[in-house]
């Protein structure tokens, strides 16, 4: 074609698809800039800008308002100072300072003409307003003020003068510094430079010139300045008065400033806001930014290397660490859960219809202290609190600052005028006005609730240093809400985050956030034992309460048992908490006992260390000994371990099962434990068939019940078969001589309150549940037997000689001998261990032990079935185990078989022939052996030959981290969509492919973990597991044997527990930050933690009190009378300083002070609750709603009560109980720690004793039973302790039970030691006690001689010690229960402090002690009070002291009392040594 | 679908769906319009008016029409959310194609499409067939959406061109064909094609550099609307000891991939693609067909064509297909509505054809080097033990190139002398090793014919 003009295309329309590309291009691009530009978090902090913005200035308005009043009056009388004349004196006195200056030659005379003028105007002027009237009275106040500042102009004027001339005189000498030093250098040259002794001595001329003219300068400056500072002290003292009003004006200026200009820096500007444009916020960010916490050590694994993380967080949670004005640890944003969101307030109205002016917001001001906010924080239309004055009717009712309110009475409001009419017109005159506000505001604009605990500086994990990811996880670079990986805590938050923010499941991201159920996990990072996350002193709420619940059903379920949890990465590297199985060493020993061929000394170390495992010496030569020549085969199991593990199997011993129980019983048991205990934490093994339901399953829930039938007798049969051989022998003990038959009444007494309830339950006392040990409600079906009687008497004589790792403790069950009231014996003795037997077996059940009979038939035949299941192997085919098990293995095939196949040989005849036959206890002997095996049953028992056996669980050191591609789902989702998975009917049609849809199992609080399942996460396979353990095996059992299935036991736990094991579980990440981050206490803190895991094992608290409840209290100023004033030893006075003084003082907004004591409320001596009195201290009647209750309660640590020292002992404090529950009202009551038992006792020791003695007190009650140990660390010496803790001794005579033996290892003991010690601040691990020196002795014997004979002699007087105490071998007579421990003693056992301080006061220690003050203390009375001269002379303090040094050192004063020399036989002359002696035989040393 | 309710599934897949509804319905719309507009309607058949004995012509722009109202009114039901109004691929339907397919048959019947469309080709390339097919492949992606295993896989943003890919290349190969068809028609009436009846010429300015800007800054926006909408998928960190499963090459080289499943990866991955560049090199000095220049015809390069097509759609496009869409964990096959179970395991027990030689057929041991013989000694061995794969081998490569010269491609062989026709089916023989190959693994298990493990060298 040839080449014209015309185009292909028609260019007008080309002209426009140009056009609507070009414009789809420029709208992409400007999308592509919005999008970029409009990010999620850019919004969030404006408006969180906003917010805080709007809160400063509510604060600022609140705190004018406050202070408008004050500073009203301070600026009228700072005025009125400012317009008074001044002194003439004080202006003589300046005249005459400057006349006296000015008499230095050179100065100019003074002229005082305008000072004078100035005065005669300013007296003028003050003169006419002293005159004034009202109205100009202002007028000729500023007259007179501006009068006195001409004149103080005009006096300042001097003082510029003179330092001005002072600077003169001061530059000059500088010069005159610098030339001199100068000259000081040239000398030092020239002596250097070997110059001539003259020229030396011209510079050293000059130097000593320059140091004469330097000198008169230093003098004219002291002047100079004295003069000046002269000068300015007279003009301070004019404006003198004045000073107090201006700094405080000034402090109210500077806070309300300060609150300004924080409210400035979140307001938004005009350059901001210009700088926030697109490409200009290039240029400058307009303090809208990504906020980030750069943390370089706590590295996120990427698995090729460890980067540092960067936490975003704070980008849109920005403030997230912000406190509340001056309550660093106080939330300035709480977040709020749900319920306390919407709040209810009952506001006083006016009496009568107030008089309104037009400025009904004044009105609202005025009538109720409410001010309305002109607009809302996040919604304008919000009608919202703006602030509420201190003290007012909205103040007291509880309004606060940023509360929105949504209804006057049911009138729903919408704007604030319908406010203002309501409460200020239509009222109800005198009632209170309804108003439901709602409160708080939504993440990301709250504050985290524990900024005691974290974020705060003074927290011990602060933002800077800790950042968020670390303990929650998730993505913290991100800042887009769905990529920083939240996760829901259920399906319906899922679901509204998944609509409101485009929330997904970004599996990508392999540390998603923890969902808030399980926050705590992640503490276990860096947390390493228990101790440290429970609660404490610092911390009262407890910090990770779902984590160490968690924790510690791990351990008493023994879920290390098969499931090794080691903390350790090599001998001393921790990585996690760490739960494992002490060595077998015990187990091992007893078992080498059975050993007919040790020697001596072989069987010592074995006995030794059957009882104490952790003698290494013992253990080292027994191995030693062992391992030379054949070696044993359990010799390799007492090799020295790395970090060794450190806890006992949780179950009993079987090795001595048949002596126990019988076979019918332990079949009933094995089958199902919760059928005889419903408590019980054995876990149940059979007869889990829920996954095997389903029809075509049938076949397979045949098998089951089959083979499990078998398993079980087998298992039961060998158990007792096995514990019943010659070589494996138990001893029962016998019952004691007595003359009593033993009775149930006595038993249960003595079941009582011999402590067995602190680890025990018991149907028969119902108002106490422990579970350190079962519950014995049943224990007469069980031991319904001879032999069962027989051991449950041994059982409780002492324990360990049955089960030497037990944790149950010996109780002291030796004969009592009964006495009569003058303490003499009647001739009765009654045996408590019968008794308490006597009464365990008379308790009569519900349960019935079913006889599970002799092996029928068809059993026989499951067993071959099974035991040729067991033995078929790729070795030996089917067809060919099921030969063998028939006619056993041929003898020659030995070498080739496995240990437990062995026992499979065929039978020999008496020649010992091989005769091609099987017994049927070979065949259940074999297969209860490999049952064993497979359930791992040694994990927590104590059963003969497995004692090498390794747990069979698979670890969980790293659970928490576990690629959930090994974790097998199998068909659970079919399983729980099917109907026997999930409660209720979960029907068939949830979506194809076996998903089932979270949103149905929201009541449950199940939908996380339907959610987790679906997409195949960690935290729902094991709830299932744990749930349904066999679960997993839904429709895998058809091609599975039947000894590959699972076997996993079910635990008996409630939702909750389970809830709990998995935050626990699913913290254990192995995955330690760097070391400075991983918790590592002080040595005393390390103490109390090892020591709070000692505690828990033995359950100390069971019976002991280890810490008081800790109440809060908050109360009107008024609340409490001052305490009577008491007269103390000066060293036992309590010092606060101001700023405590000053705090407990403080009052609330509400106008309430705050206060924290601690101590325990006054129990009814009958029912053993707390208290309810009415105002007259009346017991409160159950039907009293008039009047107002209280609790007296018992101070055990000094208080601080509004700016008045509580002391212990001295009076109770009434406090007004909480209408509610229990606690003071408006407060918060934190529970005791231990002592449950002393508390369930207490009412019924005293019934008890009052049954014999009507005249009992109550208070006595309490040292009769076990003591709180709060202050044990400062009481008691810890050598003694030590010694206490491994042998107990009987200490107080009155105790209804003494502390038993629980074995404790010196391990254990001295941890407790150390705890006491550290707990209450002593000194550990040594002390230091001079008054136990005899230095000291010698000391206070020089001052008086006779010092310890005087302090004796008021130790036997029989007015004080002795009338209660035991000296030496003197016993005192009378009630046992008033009886105290024996004085002798005490020089090892207290600390001398502490005895100086119970003597001179014992109620200040113990409120309840019956113990009186021997040594009174008055300060004014001749000898400062004291006893009588006669006994010890000396001032009170002289005989305490005295006292206090004869109690510890009785030991020397005994001594002293004794002569040995007198004693001594002279042995008859030693003859002399014959010299053949001597040369024939060499000694042997 | 993962970690997501049932409810925002649906809600998921319905915010999709809709507007997808709504947009097929506008498609058969304008394609109604344009044909009446266009005055390129044909009335298909009438509809008598019952009683009055006239009757109505339905034409194909009312059918289109129809169509489109059916898919607006899907769009409805599909945009509620509602997962038991939604439209969707029935259960039993969906059960059936994930039972039925497995590498066999969707390669066996993708060859068979393929041929079954060459076959037919004047049949499909009807306009009105092509676009009723057309909205059943939209039809086919819409019904689908609604299973979460399928959403899941298809609406992965990295997937989304590999879709794309599927109907656009369905797109211009009915074009192609399309036109070929046309051509060959006209070809053989003697008539001019149709590219010679549009041989005119275009400027280059402004006609050529206006088309491509414009092309450009669409292309550019579409993009940009591309990234802003569908952003990268960023995927875990890297981890040596678990790599990710399924672990997928690029798409591009997912044919590739699937290769390695059939071949020792130096065969796979190295050799093979080679070739794959040195043959397309090479086809402009093998073509000597001078035909087909400038114009779209099958009849006049039916072999060029076939070979062709049967590369590239069918060893090529089907096999990207099939490693994005259809090769799940453990590089498994999973059919469209399957769900990607990384427990999915399939029978593998993989059979040498040395074995199968010395085993079973001769029953005796395999030759086996005496111990401590040297390493020339032990070639040897290994050698005869490999001997019948080594023999079938160079037998395939060597043999059968002379026998094809003398028997179906003697022609070929005339034209392209020796070394052109050895270059030829050599390159030839490599494109069929693949499908062979394939048939062996399937049928008979074999994995290898040399096996020669101790020097990692297998074929």
């Amino acid at each position: 074609m040839p080449a014209t003009e015309e185009t292909r295309y028609n260019q007008k329309v080309m002209h426009v698809v140009f056009g609507a590309s070009a414009l789809l291009m420029t709208v992409t691009t400007l999308w592509l800039l919005a999008k970029d530009h409009n990010r999620e978090w850019k919004q969030i902090q404006l408006t969180d800008r906003h917010k805080e913005a709007w809160t400063l200035q509510a604060q600022h308005a609140a705190r004018e308002d406050e202070l408008s009043t004050i500073r009203d009056e301070s600026e009228a009388s700072l005025l009125q100072m400012q317009s008074q004349a001044i002194d003439p004196s004080l202006i003589g006195r300046f005249k005459d300072l400057v006349d006296d200056a000015s008499q230095q030659p050179g100065q100019p005379q003074p002229e005082f003409k305008a000072v004078d003028a100035a005065m005669l105007q300013l007296n003028q002027a003050a003169a006419s307003v002293a005159q004034a009237e009202a109205d100009s009275l202002q007028e000729l106040q500023e007259e007179a003020v501006a009068a006195r500042n001409k004149l103080l102009d005009k006096l300042t004027v001097y003082v510029r003068q003179a330092l001005r001339y002072e600077k003169q005189v001061v530059g000059s000498r500088k010069f005159l510094a610098a030339d001199r030093t100068a000259a000081v250098s040239e000398l030092g040259l020239k002596i250097g430079g070997g110059a001539s002794q003259d020229q030396i001595e011209e510079v050293q001329g000059r130097i000593d010139g320059y140091d004469e003219q330097v000198a008169q300068f230093t003098e004219q400056i002291a002047d100079a300045k004295t003069y000046r500072i002269d000068l300015e002290a007279v003009l301070k003292q004019i404006d003198g008065d004045q000073e107090v009003v201006v700094k405080q004006l000034g402090a109210m200026e500077t806070e309300l400033d300060r609150i300004e200009e924080n409210r400035k820096k979140n307001t938004s500007n005009v350059f901001e806001w210009v700088t926030r444009w697109p490409i200009l916020n290039a240029l400058y960010d307009g303090n809208v930014r990504i906020d980030q916490i750069w943390l370089p050590d706590l590295t996120i694994n990427f698995n090729f290397s460890h980067v540092a993380r960067f936490d975003r967080c704070t980008t849109c949670h920005r403030s997230i660490s912000q406190s509340a004005a001056g309550q660093p640890t106080e939330p300035a944003y709480p977040t709020l859960p749900k319920e306390e969101r919407e709040l209810s307030f009952a506001l006083g109205t006016p009496d009568s219809l107030p008089e309104v002016s037009d400025d009904l917001h004044a009105a609202l001001r005025s009538e109720y202290g409410l001010v309305l906010a002109e607009k809302g924080v996040f919604d304008y239309a919000d009608v919202t609190v703006h602030y509420v004055l201190p003290d007012s009717a909205a103040a007291v009712a509880g309004l606060q600052s940023g509360d929105v309110i949504r209804y006057v009475g049911d009138i729903a409001i919408n704007d604030s005028e319908t406010v203002l009419n309501l409460l200020l017109l239509e009222a109800n005159w005198g009632e209170s006005a309804n108003l439901t506000i709602e409160r708080g505001y939504d993440h990301p604009y709250t504050t985290h609730p524990r900024l005691d605990l974290y974020l705060s500086d003074s927290s011990p994990h602060p933002q800077n240093e800790f950042g968020c990811t670390i303990c929650h996880d998730g993505q913290g670079s991100g800042t887009e809400f769905p990529w920083t990986s939240h996760t829901p805590n259920d399906a319906e938050q899922q679901n509204d985050w998944a609509r409101d923010y485009r929330w997904f499941d970004n599996h990508h991201w392999i540390f998603p956030m923890k969902p808030r159920r399980f926050a705590e996990s992640n503490c276990l990072k860096c947390h390493f034992d228990k101790g440290g996350l429970e609660s404490s002193e610092r911390f009262p709420d407890p910090p990770a309460p779902k984590l160490v619940e968690g924790w510690t059903l791990v351990e008493e379920f023994g879920c290390f048992g098969c499931h090794e949890i080691s903390g350790y990465d090599g001998p001393d590297k921790r990585v996690g908490p760490d739960l494992r199985l002490e060595p077998n060493t015990s187990e091992i020993a007893r078992e080498i006992l059975r050993d007919d061929d040790l020697t001596v000394d072989q069987q010592g170390w074995a006995e030794t260390l059957v009882s104490t495992p952790d003698d290494d010496a013992a253990r080292n030569r027994l191995f030693t000994s062992l391992t030379q020549g054949a070696g044993h085969k359990l010799a390799a199991g007492l090799k020295d371990v790395d970090s060794p593990g450190q806890y006992r199997k949780v179950g009993p011993s079987l090795r001595f099962l048949s002596y126990k129980v019988n076979f019918d019983w332990l079949y009933q048991w094995i089958k199902k434990p919760t059928n005889f205990r419903p408590t019980t934490r054995m876990p149940q093994y059979f007869g889990l068939h829920e996954h095997l339901q389903a029809t075509e399953d049938k076949a397979e829930l045949a098998t089951s019940k089959r083979f499990e039938a078998v398993e079980i007798r087998a298992i039961a049969q060998f158990l007792l078969d096995n514990s019943d051989v010659q070589s494996n022998q138990f001893e029962y003990i016998e019952p004691s001589e007595v003359t009593e038959l033993p009775s149930a009444e006595r038993g249960k007494w003595l079941f009582e309150s011999r402590g067995c309830l602190a680890c025990h339950s018991h149907s028969s006392f119902p108002g106490i549940d422990s579970d350190q040990g079962p519950d014995l409600s049943r224990v007469a079906a069980k031991f319904d037997s001879e032999k069962g009687r027989r051991w449950l008497y041994s059982w409780l004589k002492k324990p360990n000689a049955y089960h030497a790792r037990t944790r149950m403790p010996d109780l002291f069950l030796e004969p009592i001998v009964e006495q009569d009231a003058t303490g003499q014996p009647t001739g009765i003795v009654t045996d408590p261990a019968a008794d308490i037997r006597a009464f365990l077996m008379s308790v009569e059940t519900d349960w019935q032990l079913a006889s599970a009979g002799p092996w029928s038939p068809k059993e026989r035949t499951d067993l071959v079935d099974l035991a040729q299941e067991w033995l078929s192997s790729d070795e030996i085919p089917a067809a060919q185990a099921a030969e063998y098990v028939r006619t056993g293995i041929p003898a020659h095939l030995e070498p080739t078989l496995k240990s437990d196949e062995k026992l499979l040989l065929e039978e020999r005849d008496a020649a010992g022939q091989p005769i091609g036959r099987i017994s049927e206890e070979q065949l259940v002997e074999y297969v209860a052996r490999r049952s064993i095996s497979k359930y791992g049953c040694f994990g927590c028992h104590d059963i003969p030959g497995f004692e090498d056996a390794k747990p069979i669980g698979t670890a969980q050191a790293d659970w928490g981290r576990k690629d959930t591609s090994k974790l097998a789902f199998e068909n659970i989702l079919t399983f729980l969509a099917s109907s026997h998975g999930l409660g209720h009917a979960a029907g068939d049609d949830h979506g194809s492919h076996g998903h089932l849809d979270p949103g149905d199992f929201l009541e449950d609080d199940s939908s996380y973990y339907i959610q987790a399942l679906n997409s195949h996460a960690r935290d729902g396979f094991i709830w299932q597991k744990l749930r349904q353990p066999r679960s997993f095996d839904y429709k895998t059992t058809k091609n599975k044997d039947y000894n590959e299935r699972l076997r996993m036991p079910k635990f008996s736990l409630t939702d909750e527990q389970r809830e709990a094991v998995i935050t626990f579980v699913l913290g254990l990440v192995n995955e330690p930050p760097d070391d400075k981050y991983v918790y590592q206490p002080d040595t005393r803190q390390q103490a109390i933690v090892a020591g709070r895991q000692v505690l828990e094992k033995y359950n100390c608290a069971g019976c002991h009190t280890l810490r008081m409840e800790r109440w809060q209290l908050a109360q009107p100023a008024d609340q409490f009378e001052s305490p009577p004033s008491v007269t103390d030893y000066p060293f036992l006075a309590v010092h606060y300083d101001d700023e405590q003084l000053a705090q407990s003082q403080q009052a609330d907004a509400r106008g309430l002070l705050h206060a924290t004591v601690h101590g325990l409320p006054v129990i009814n001596e009958e029912t053993g609750q707390a208290e309810l009195l009415d105002e007259d201290l009346e017991p409160l009647e159950p039907d009293d709603d008039e009047s107002d209750p209280y609790y007296l309660f018992t101070l055990w640590q000094d208080a601080l009560v509004a700016g008045e020292s509580w002391k212990v002992g001295v009076q109770d404090l009434m406090i007004p109980a909480d209408s509610e529950g229990y606690g003071p009202a408006g407060g918060k009551a934190w529970p005791a720690w231990g002592g449950d038992l002393t508390r369930y006792l207490y009412p019924r020791v005293i019934a008890h004793t009052k049954q014999t003695n009507p005249e009992v007190k109550g208070a006595e009650a309490w040292s009769w039973l076990p003591p709180p140990l709060m202050a044990e660390g400062d009481k008691v010496q810890l050598d003694w302790l030590h010694g206490f803790l491994m042998d107990p001794t009987a200490l107080r005579p009155p105790v209804v039970m003494r502390m038993p033996d629980f074995h404790m290892s010196a391990d254990d003991a001295e941890k407790l030691v150390n705890y006491f010690a550290a707990a209450s601040g002593a000194q550990f691990p040594y002390e230091y006690k001079p008054r136990q020196r005899s230095s000291y002795l010698a000391q206070q014997e020089q001052i008086n001689p006779a010092h310890l004979d005087e302090a004796m002699s008021i130790v036997v007087d029989g007015n004080y010690c002795v009338k209660c105490h035991a000296v030496g071998d003197f016993q005192p007579q009378g009630d046992l229960t008033t009886l105290g421990p024996n004085l002798a003693e005490v020089y090892r056992r207290l600390r001398p402090n502490f005895v100086r301080d119970w003597v001179a006061n014992p109620k200040r220690i113990l409120p309840y002690t019956g113990m009186p003050t021997n040594i009174p203390y008055v300060p004014d009375a001749p000898h400062e009070g004291g006893v009588s001269q006669d006994l010890y002379h000396g001032t009170s303090i002289q005989q305490l002291d005295g006292l206090v040094d004869l109690l510890m050192n009785f030991d020397v004063y005994a001594k002293r009392q004794t002569s040995i020399a007198p004693l001594v036989k002279q042995s008859p002359a030693a003859e002399p040594q014959t010299t053949g002696a001597l040369e024939g035989a060499p000694s042997r040393r | 679908m993962h970690g997501l309710t049932e409810a925002q599934f649906y809600a998921r897949v319905a915010s999709f769906l809709g507007p997808y509804y709504i947009a097929l319905a506008l498609m058969n719309g304008i394609a109604a319009l344009s044909l009446w507009r266009t005055d390129r309607l044909k009335t298909w058949f009438r509809l008598p008016i019952p009683l009055t004995g006239k009757s109505v012509p339905v034409t194909n722009a009312v059918v289109w029409l129809l169509v489109g109202a059916v898919f607006a009114g899907m769009a409805g039901l599909a945009g509620s959310g509602n997962g038991e109004w939604m439209p969707s691929m029935p259960e039993a339907v969906r059960d059936a194609i994930n039972q039925g397919t497995g590498p066999v048959v969707y390669s066996a019947g993708t060859t068979l499409v393929l041929l079954v469309l060459y076959l037919l080709r004047s049949f499909f390339v009807i306009p009105a067939v092509a676009w009723a097919i057309w909205n059943l492949m939209w039809l086919f992606l819409g019904l689908s959406m609604t299973d979460p295993d399928f959403y899941e896989i298809v609406a992965k943003p990295d997937n989304v061109p590999i879709v794309i890919l599927v109907f656009l290349l369905a797109f211009f190969t009915w074009l192609g064909t399309y036109r070929a068809v046309e051509n060959d028609k006209r070809i053989a009436k003697g008539e001019p094609t149709l590219e010679q009846l549009e041989n005119e010429k275009v400027l280059v300015w402004p006609d050529l550099v206006y088309i491509e800007l414009i092309c450009m800054i669409a292309l550019s926006a579409i993009l940009i609307f591309w990234a802003i909408e569908l952003q990268a998928p960023l995927e875990e960190a890297a981890n040596r000891a678990k790599t990710p499963n399924p672990s997928k090459a690029p798409w591009y080289f997912l044919g590739l991939q699937e290769m390695l499943v059939y071949y020792d990866p130096w065969m796979a991955g190295v050799v093979l693609p080679s070739l794959i560049i040195v043959g397309l090199m090479a086809i402009p000095y093998l073509d000597f067909n001078k035909k087909g220049s400038g114009y779209y015809t099958i009849k006049e390069r039916r072999f060029s064509y076939i070979i062709f097509q049967f590369g590239f759609l069918e060893m090529w496009v089907t096999l990207i297909v099939l490693g994005t869409l259809l090769r799940g964990p453990n590089w498994n096959f999973f059919g469209p509505y399957e769900q990607w179970d990384a427990h999915k395991v399939e029978a593998l027990v993989n059979v040498y054809l040395s074995d199968v030689f010395w085993l079973d057929l001769l029953d005796r041991s395999p030759p086996i080097a005496p111990a401590e013989s040297g390493t020339l000694v032990q070639l040897l061995y290994i050698g005869l033990r490999e001997l019948p794969g080594i023999a079938l081998v160079l037998g395939y490569f060597i043999v059968l190139p002379p026998v094809l010269a003398l028997t179906v491609m003697r022609g070929f062989f005339k034209r392209m002398g020796f070394l052109r026709f050895m270059l030829m089916t050599n390159l030839l023989l490599f494109m069929a090793a693949l499908p062979i190959k394939m048939v062996l693994r399937w049928v008979f298990n074999l994995k290898y014919l040399i096996t020669i493990p101790e020097y990692f060298l297998n074929f």
